[in-house]
C-alpha cells in the first residue's frame, strides 16, 4: 500500500517575495519581479529583462546573520534563507533536522559560479585563491547547509539543468516511500550569474522585454533566480501539524533529441508526464491545473503545448508562473512546486501574465486573471532541462 | 582578398570554429550543404557558432533567424554574403 | 571529513548484479592489461587518464563537440548499452562535470568582454550532458539523472539505482560516474590546498606523511541488473553521511553490519572524501 507523503512546511524566496508569504501575495496580486537588473555586473544587466530577488548579497548575509562566515556566495545565502523558513514552516526540532531519518537533496545548475569574476581568478590561477575556492562546486550550498544544522542522513546533490529540483522532490519521495527514511528536505538554490546570463544568450534565447510564455509573439526567456526547499513527511510522523497537500507522484524521461533543445513530437515532455500519471494512479481527466514549464521560447511553449495534447484530451487550466519570476533554472522546480501547493491549499489558480496573443487552440485553458474559489484536489508542475530532461511532477490536496 | 583566397578561409574557420574533425578544407566543396546529414551535419548550435565566426572574422552582424538561414547554407553562400557586404562598406 | 560512503558487495542476497563494466583510468584499464602487469607509472600531480581510440565508437560529427569528460563518458559507456533496448535507466555522478568546456566559455566571457559568445562550450559543461549524451546516442527516453554531490556522486547514483530496482521500474541500469583534470578544477582545488606541494610518484604516493593527494580522472559505468546469473558481484546496499564524527563513522558501520549481517569472507568498501 502506497504511503501518503505530505508536505509539512516549505521556505521561498524569488523575484517575487523574500519568504512564502510575500511570494504569495504577489501571485494573487498580478505583481511580477521582471525587470532591467539591480545586482548583476554585467553589461546585459540593463539590456535584459531578469527575475532578481530583491535583496543584496550583503543583506541576505545579515539576515541569517553569517558576517562572520566567509566564503558563502549568493546562491549559498539563498540556499540558508529558503532552507530555513522551510525547517521552521515545518516545526522541526533539531532532532528531527539531524536523524539519519531525514534526508536533504538540493539542487544547483550555477552554485558558487556566480562569483564569476573570482572564479575567473582562481581558475586562472590569478590570484593566490579567494575565499569562495570551496564554493564554486553545485554541492557547495548542499554541504554547507548540512553542516551549519547538523544534518546526518543521506544528503544530495542534483543537477539535471532545469529539472533539477523537481528531480530532487521526486528522489525525497522516493526515498520516504521506499521505507529507508521518513522525511525528505528537497529543492534547489540558484542565483543570478554572469556565467549563465552570457551562455543563455549565446544561444539567443533571451527576451530583451518581460517573457510572455505561451504567446505567439513570444521571444525568448527572463532568467532568474530563487531558492525553494519544501518538507516532505511520511503520514506516520506528521499528524497533529499542517498538511499543505501530499506529493503523488512523479516521472522522469529523456527526450533523447538535442543538447539543448525538445523535439517537435514532444517524446520526452510527453512520456514524462504519462510517468507522473501511472505513478501516481491518476487519470488525466483529474488533473485540475497544470504548472507549465513554459519558458517563453519558441521551442519550449510549442512542445510543451504538443505534450499537452498527446496527453489530455480536455485540456485542464495550465499557466507558467515564470511570467512572474522568470526562469530560476535549478531552482524553478521546487519554487513551482511551492506554487502548485498554494493553489490546492487556497483553491486559487494564478495566471500567466504578459501573453496577449495566446498560442490559438489552447486560449481557453490558458489561465489569464487570478481565479480563486476554484475546487482542485489535484495540480501538476513540469520542467525540462539542457540534455533533454523532462520531470512531471503530481501533487494533490491532503 | 579574392575569392578564392576567402573561400579557402572560409573553409579553415568552418572547420575551426566547429571543431570538424574529419573533412579537410580541401574535401569542403563550396556547394555542399552545411546542415543536415547530406552535406557536413551541422546542426542548430553550430549555426550559432557560425554566425559568431563571422561576427568574430568578417565584423558581420547576422541579427536574425530568417537572415542566416538564408546566408549559412553553403560555403559559397557565406563567401558571396561577406563580399556582398564588405563591397557596400 | 567530508563525507564517507559504504557500499556492501555480498554473495547471497538480493540486491543489484553487475553484469557489465568498462573503465578509463590513467592505467590501462580500458583494454585490461593493467590485470596482466601492464601497469603505467605516474609522476607529478596530474595522472592523465589513458584514453582509448574513439574511431569506430563516436562518430566524427559528435566526438567533434565533446570535451574530455563527455568522451571518456561516451568511450566508457556507450559500448555497455549500444544496441540494447532493455536499458531502463542511465543514472550517473560527477563532481565537476565538463570543466574543460567551463573554463573555455568561462574565458571567453573575460576574453571578449561579454560580447557574442560561441555556445557549444556553455551546452558541454552541465554537468548532464553527458547523461544526455548517452540517451541521445543510444535513442534511450528513460529515466535519466546526474548526481553532482562531490566525492559521494556516484554512490549516491548507486543509491538511486536501488530505489528504481526496489520500485520494481528497471532490471537494466546504466550506472557510471565521470571526472576529468582541467586547468579550472586543478588550478581551484591546488589554491584550496588539496595537492601535494612536493613532487612525487606512482610508487611513493601512498606512503608520503604530507599532506595533500594527486589529481586523477577517468569515467567507469556499469552494467546493474536486477536478477543475474552470472555477474561480476553484488550490491547490497549503500549508505552515507556527511562531516561524520569517528564514533558516528563507526556507528554507521556497525548498524549496516547488523542490517545486512555481513560474514566472513564477505566484502565491503568504504570511500571517503576528506576536504582539507
Amino acid at each position: 500500500m502506497t504511503r501518503n507523503i505530505y508536505i509539512t512546511g516549505f521556505g521561498c524566496i524569488s523575484p517575487i517575495g523574500l519568504n512564502a508569504d510575500e511570494n504569495l501575495k504577489s501571485l494573487r496580486s498580478g505583481q511580477d519581479g521582471l525587470g532591467k537588473s539591480v545586482y548583476l555586473q554585467s553589461r546585459y544587466a540593463s539590456l535584459k529583462y531578469f527575475g532578481e530577488a530583491k535583496a543584496e548579497t550583503d543583506s541576505l548575509r545579515n539576515t541569517m546573520q553569517f558576517q562572520n562566515i566567509a566564503g558563502l556566495t549568493r546562491t549559498d545565502l539563498l540556499a540558508f534563507k529558503a532552507f530555513n523558513e522551510a525547517i521552521e514552516s515545518a516545526r522541526l526540532a533539531p532532532m528531527e533536522i539531524s536523524s539519519r531519518e531525514t534526508v536533504f537533496i538540493s539542487a544547483s545548475t550555477v552554485g558558487g559560479m556566480c562569483l564569476t569574476d573570482e572564479l575567473y581568478k582562481d581558475a586562472n590561477f590569478l590570484s593566490t585563491g579567494s575565499e569562495y575556492v570551496h564554493s564554486y562546486n553545485c554541492a557547495a550550498h548542499t554541504l554547507k547547509i548540512a553542516k551549519y544544522f547538523g544534518l546526518k542522513g543521506f544528503t544530495n546533490t542534483i543537477n539535471t539543468a532545469c529539472s533539477s529540483s523537481s528531480n530532487a522532490i521526486m528522489m525525497g519521495m522516493r526515498l520516504i516511500r521506499s521505507g529507508r527514511v521518513s522525511r525528505a528536505i528537497v529543492g534547489g538554490a540558484e542565483s543570478m550569474a554572469k556565467y549563465t546570463v552570457n551562455g543563455f544568450n549565446s544561444l539567443q534565447i533571451l527576451s530583451d522585454s518581460k517573457c510572455k510564455p505561451f504567446d505567439t509573439e513570444r521571444d525568448g526567456l527572463n532568467l532568474g533566480e530563487a531558492a525553494a526547499y519544501l518538507v516532505l513527511e511520511d503520514e506516520n510522523i506528521c499528524q497533529g501539524k499542517p498538511h499543505y497537500g501530499r506529493v503523488i507522484g512523479a516521472g522522469n524521461s529523456n527526450d533523447s533529441f538535442h543538447p539543448s533543445s525538445l523535439s517537435e513530437n514532444a517524446v520526452g515532455v510527453t512520456k514524462c508526464m504519462e510517468l507522473a500519471l501511472r505513478d501516481s494512479h491518476t487519470l488525466p481527466e483529474d488533473v485540475n491545473y497544470i504548472n507549465a514549464h513554459g519558458t517563453g521560447t519558441q521551442n519550449n511553449d510549442s512542445v510543451e503545448l504538443t505534450g499537452f495534447a498527446n496527453i489530455f484530451s480536455n485540456m485542464p487550466p495550465f499557466s507558467s508562473t515564470k511570467s512572474y519570476t522568470g526562469h530560476t533554472l535549478g531552482a524553478s522546480g521546487a519554487l513551482e512546486a511551492i506554487y502548485c501547493l498554494f493553489s490546492l491549499y487556497y483553491n486559487e489558480l494564478y495566471p500567466n501574465l504578459n501573453t496577449n496573443h495566446p498560442i490559438p487552440g489552447f486560449c481557453n485553458s490558458l489561465v489569464n486573471h487570478y481565479t480563486p474559489e476554484v475546487e482542485l484536489n489535484c495540480v501538476m508542475s513540469n520542467s525540462y532541462g539542457f540534455g533533454g530532461n523532462c520531470t512531471s511532477l503530481l501533487f494533490s490536496k491532503s | 582578398m579574392d575569392k578564392t583566397e576567402l573561400i579557402l578561409n572560409l573553409k579553415k574557420q568552418i572547420i575551426q570554429y566547429v571543431n570538424i574533425l574529419d573533412f579537410t578544407p580541401e574535401q569542403i566543396e563550396g556547394d555542399m550543404p552545411l546542415f543536415g546529414p547530406q552535406g557536413l551535419g551541422l546542426d542548430s548550435i553550430d549555426a550559432l557558432e557560425l554566425t559568431v565566426m563571422l561576427e568574430r572574422e568578417y565584423e558581420i552582424k547576422l541579427t536574425n533567424p530568417a537572415e542566416a538561414r538564408k546566408i549559412l547554407v553553403s560555403v559559397n553562400t557565406i563567401a558571396e554574403h561577406i563580399i556582398s557586404t564588405k563591397s557596400l562598406e | 571529513m567530508e563525507g564517507i560512503a559504504l557500499h556492501y558487495f555480498f554473495q547471497n542476497r538480493n540486491a543489484m548484479y553487475i553484469t557489465g563494466f568498462k573503465t578509463i583510468s590513467p592505467q590501462s584499464t580500458y583494454d585490461e592489461t593493467l590485470f596482466k602487469g601492464n601497469y603505467t607509472f605516474h609522476s607529478g600531480n596530474k595522472y592523465k587518464a589513458l584514453e582509448p581510440d574513439y574511431n569506430g565508437l563516436i562518430a566524427p560529427n559528435l566526438l567533434r563537440r565533446m570535451g574530455k569528460s563527455i568522451r571518456m563518458g561516451i568511450g566508457a559507456g556507450l559500448p555497455l548499452i549500444q544496441g540494447q533496448n532493455d536499458i531502463d535507466a542511465i543514472i550517473l555522478g560527477s563532481s565537476e562535470g565538463g570543466l574543460e568546456d567551463c573554463i573555455k566559455f568561462l574565458n571567453q566571457i573575460v576574453n571578449y568582454n561579454e560580447g557574442t559568445l560561441t555556445p557549444t562550450n556553455f551546452v558541454q559543461s552541465t554537468p548532464n550532458a553527458l547523461a544526455g549524451s548517452l540517451a541521445l546516442m543510444s535513442q534511450n527516453s528513460c529515466y535519466n539523472i546526474t548526481h553532482v554531490h562531490k566525492g559521494n556522486a556516484f554512490e549516491n547514483a548507486l543509491i538511486d539505482a536501488l530505489l528504481l530496482f526496489g520500485e520494481g521500474k528497471a532490471n537494466t541500469i546504466l550506472v557510471g560516474n565521470v571526472e576529468e583534470i582541467s586547468e579550472y578544477n586543478f588550478n581551484i582545488e591546488t589554491l584550496a590546498g588539496q595537492f601535494k606541494t612536493e613532487e612525487t610518484t606512482s610508487e611513493n604516493l601512498l606512503t608520503s606523511d604530507t599532506i595533500g593527494t594527486v589529481c586523477g580522472e577517468g569515467a567507469s559505468m556499469f552494467i546493474l541488473k536486477a536478477e543475474a546469473r552470472e555477474y561480476f558481484a553484488r550490491i547490497i546496499d549503500v549508505e552515507q553521511i556527511v562531516y561524520p564524527t569517528e564514533s558516528e563513522i563507526i556507528a554507521l558501520i556497525i548498524c549496516v553490519l547488523n542490517k545486512c549481517r555481513l560474514k566472513k569472507n564477505q566484502n565491503m568498501m568504504v570511500s571517503a572524501e576528506k576536504k582539507i
